[in-house]
């Protein structure tokens, strides 16, 4: 199957100029990263003052404060925050689900995954995509440098439809691959036939933080059909025949909330972002609300 | 409410036959449109649960239901005729006397016009009108435009024939019978019985639009021959009757009697309870025109007059055989209608031992006495009980005393009808010998006459040629001129209507109007008194339920329009 985007479908020069001003920013991230912005969780020999403690011996000399010596005769050290980079693991969904409407989920999908990508990289943040539809597919390592931004913009436009949704599956892979502790962005309808339990099950396994872009249809709500239907689901699976009573869609309509509600329960209670983006409206507004003031703390 | 063209049973049987029809329908297995989605999985779920909540399938859709329902029983409705309001259900038919009765005066006219308003005020689906003239005729079916009837009313006048309202009567009930209801009303002064109008079935009513009285008149009412009752041959008498209506006197002086335009006198009237009776006896049989006329003319004269031609007896011309038994020759040369001559004889009598001549009935003396002892030949067109029954009374083989002639002979008298090209009468010539008293008794020379007149194929004296009447002769045929020829083909054959006719012979023939029902009615003891049917404006409620219907299906469209039902 060719591919449904192509590079200038996801992003142009504008795309991205209206991104620089947005930041991703971590509390404290996991130590043995490479240098960048974010503050890490270890104290070492950085440049902004954080602490003293008692000297002990193999600690480098450089960084006994002399003065305190001097004056009290004690050696002490000096610790600095460490600055460290987030990695910020991308998974866009790229399952059939995602290119059956028009314009296709997967378009939103991938402008989203673009977006935070060119904002941890304009931050030193190393990123990783890993799209997935059945298994998780590695389309690039965990890499750093703003110049990846076109190339990555490249590779997202290449993807093609990829199978059914199995995102208990994908994110089993994830956790085998053993990356360091990073964001990881999920982007999907989360409309997986395994149901929302068993995807909020694999979700709370991960112990990476978390963000949640669901990819929504006004339609997804309100259906626009009635009379009577022969259901065919768009990834494969028995027909389902009904007749568009109110009753019906007034059941259907529970149906939905509730799986949004179980969604964002989950994210909620895990701290994890979540945010709805709607497939048939403009990504970046919708996006730019997850930055508070141009910052999405994570 | 009531029903012009279905019963209210049948109103509702086809209700509930609908309902259940397109109960059957929504019953139906559903075509279903496929669409693919990305959320089955809520489908699924929609579908599952009102799977659990109920035990029984819904039914489905039950607003389209009830709307389609509605829609199509006020359609049935309106095709039911329905009817509120005056005359219910009932069928009208309207007739309108054209006989001679409607002659007097302005009466027709009146007739036709509360006839008109009569019409243009019953519900044009179930009124129809029909002309009783001289034969029945429809003027306008039920659901034709009211202009139809004025169009077909112009140029048409009374005919001289008796009323026959009565058979026009008879003939729609036998058509419609009295399973629904009927209200017949007459137009016109048509006497109806009340015996008759007691027979009719229940449901149907019998109404007369306001009738005129009927006038003071004086009327031929009865005119006809007979065989004279001298028994001459070439001889016939004749009889009239004259009677009065309302009052009027008649005397005899007033009636003029013609044979062939010349007053015919010495003939004197009888006074009696119907009028005056005349009887003229031993007029010759020779085809003159008899007329009887009333000298001053009163208000309906059309029964002034009547004529009659008297009927031509000529004599029957026979040819005898030489070898033909004396006794034979002498009967045929007593009796006065036959003449003996070789001159284009019309019957043959012979002996079988003599040759016969073709195409000329004969009466054959059979020598050899083997076979049935009377044997009728008649023309395959006769009906074969017909013709024997026929035998039998014209022949006078009925006033045979066949037992006698058993007992002489010894052994079976038989009678034998056979099929011949033309008649034949065959009979043992042995019968006529001194062995049996045959010969001897009264009814030889009846059975010779009678046997050659049938054998000439002498046709029975009409006694009347009255409009309406039923001739005598199941072979006559009569032809108005310029008009088709009628036959009575097997039945019946009626004179329509008083005038000029032409008889089978080409012979012209008068016929009369002579009726005393529409000359002086019915007395009050035997005619039925009828009153004028009630009017009233009936609601035809068949276009506002078509409207309704009309307003339903707008609703269905803008439900289905806005997605409320499927």
């Amino acid at each position: 199957m060719s591919p449904r985007l192509d590079r200038r479908t996801l992003c142009d020069e504008r795309f991205l100029a209206s991104l620089e001003a947005l930041r991703i920013t971590a509390r404290r991230v996991a130590p043995r990263g490479r240098f960048a912005e974010q503050r890490s969780r270890e104290l070492g020999a950085g440049i902004e003052f954080r602490d003293y403690r008692p000297y002990s011996p193999g600690d480098d000399l450089r960084r006994v404060d002399w003065n305190i010596h001097r004056r009290l005769g004690r050696l002490v050290v000096r610790l600095s925050e460490e600055l460290e980079d987030l990695p910020l693991y991308l998974l866009p969904d790229i399952s059939e689900s995602a290119w059956l409407e028009e314009p296709p989920r997967a378009r939103a999908g991938l402008q989203c995954a673009l977006a935070l990508a060119a904002v941890s990289l304009g931050q030193l943040d190393r990123v990783g995509l890993f799209p997935w539809a059945e298994d998780l597919r590695i389309l690039q390592r965990p890499a750093s440098g703003k110049g990846r931004v076109h190339q990555m913009a490249e590779l997202l436009a290449g993807l093609e439809p990829a199978g059914r949704t199995n995102l208990t599956g994908a994110l089993e892979s994830l956790r085998a691959l053993g990356l360091r502790e990073g964001l990881v962005c999920i982007i999907s309808d989360f409309f997986d036939p395994a149901g929302i339990e068993a995807q909020i099950e694999a979700m709370r396994k991960l112990r990476h933080r978390l963000l949640l872009v669901q990819l929504v249809r006004s339609t997804d709500r309100e259906p626009a059909l009635s009379g009577d239907w022969r259901i065919l689901d768009c990834e494969g699976g028995e027909p389902t025949e009904v007749s568009l009573t109110p009753s019906v869609i007034a059941r259907y309509r529970d149906a939905y909330d509730r799986f949004v509600e179980s969604l964002t329960e989950f994210a909620r209670s895990r701290g994890a972002g979540l945010v709805s983006v709607d497939a048939d409206a403009e990504v970046l507004p919708q996006l730019a609300a997850l930055f508070e003031a141009g910052v999405l703390r994570v | 409410m009531s029903f012009a063209w279905l019963s209210p049973w049948m109103v509702a049987a086809g209700a509930l036959a609908l309902a259940a029809s397109l109960y059957l329908l929504h019953r139906l297995r559903v075509r279903y449109r496929t669409v693919r989605v990305v959320t089955s999985m809520f489908w699924r779920q929609a579908v599952e649960e009102s799977r659990a909540r109920v035990l029984v399938k819904r039914f489905r859709h039950p607003w389209t239901y009830a709307l389609l329902l509605g829609l199509t029983l006020l359609l049935w409705l309106a095709a039911a005729g329905p009817h509120l309001g005056a005359g219910g259900s009932r069928r009208a038919v309207f007739i309108l006397d054209g006989s001679a009765a409607a002659l007097e005066g302005d009466l027709f006219e009146s007739s036709v016009r509360a006839l008109k308003d009569a019409a243009a005020r019953s519900p044009r689906a179930r009124t129809r009108v029909l002309w009783s003239g001289a034969r029945t005729r429809t003027l306008l079916m039920e659901g034709e435009d009211l202009a139809l009837l004025e169009s077909r009313l112009s140029g048409l006048t009374p005919e001289l024939c008796p009323p026959t309202v009565e058979r026009t009567l008879e003939t729609l009930l036998q058509e419609r019978g009295g399973a629904l209801g009927l209200d017949i009303e007459i137009f016109g002064v048509a006497p109806i019985r009340k015996d008759r109008a007691a027979l009719l079935p229940e449901g149907v009513a019998l109404w007369r639009s306001d009738g005129v009285p009927r006038g003071a008149n004086r009327g031929i009412t009865a005119l006809g021959v007979r065989e004279a009752a001298s028994g001459a041959w070439d001889r016939i008498d004749a009889q009239f009757e004259a009677a009065t209506a309302g009052g009027a006197v008649l005397r005899p002086e007033e009636l003029t009697v013609t044979l062939e335009g010349k007053p015919l006198e010495g003939w004197s009237a009888l006074a009696g309870p119907a009028g005056l009776r005349v009887s003229l006896h031993d007029l010759a049989a020779n085809g003159d025109l008899l007329e009887v006329k009333i000298a001053a003319s009163d208000v309906w004269p059309a029964d002034d007059q009547a004529a009659v031609r008297l009927p031509r007896r000529d004599r029957i011309r026979v040819a005898v055989g030489a070898r033909v038994a004396p006794v034979v020759a002498a009967v045929l040369r007593a009796d006065p209608g036959v003449v003996l001559t070789e001159d284009s004889p019309q019957v043959f009598v012979r002996s079988s031992s003599e040759s016969g001549r073709a195409a000329l009935p004969e009466m054959v003396l059979s020598e050899d006495a083997e076979g049935a002892a009377f044997e009728v030949g008649s023309p395959a067109d006769e009906e074969a009980e017909r013709a024997l029954r026929s035998a039998f009374e014209e022949l006078g083989l009925d006033e045979i005393d066949g037992t006698e002639l058993a007992d002489a002979a010894g052994r079976a008298m038989e009678v034998r009808l056979r099929t011949a090209p033309v008649r034949f009468l065959r009979i043992w010539n042995e019968l006529l010998s001194s062995r049996y008293n045959f010969v001897l008794g009264r009814a030889f020379p009846a059975f010779v006459a009678r046997g050659i007149r049938w054998l000439a194929s002498i046709p029975p004296i009409e006694p009347s040629l009255g409009a309406g009447r039923i001739l005598r002769d199941p072979s006559a045929e009569i032809a108005a001129p310029k008009r088709p020829r009628l036959a009575a083909i097997g039945g019946a054959l009626r004179v329509p209507r008083a005038g000029v006719w032409a008889a089978k012979d080409e012979s012209p023939q008068i016929s009369s109007l002579l009726s005393r029902e529409a000359s002086v009615g019915l007395s009050e003891s035997e005619a039925a008194e009828l009153k004028p049917l009630p009017s009233g404006a009936a609601f035809d409620p068949a276009p506002w339920l078509a409207l309704a219907a009309l307003a339903l299906l707008c609703v269905e469209w803008q439900l289905l329009r806005r997605e409320r039902i499927p």
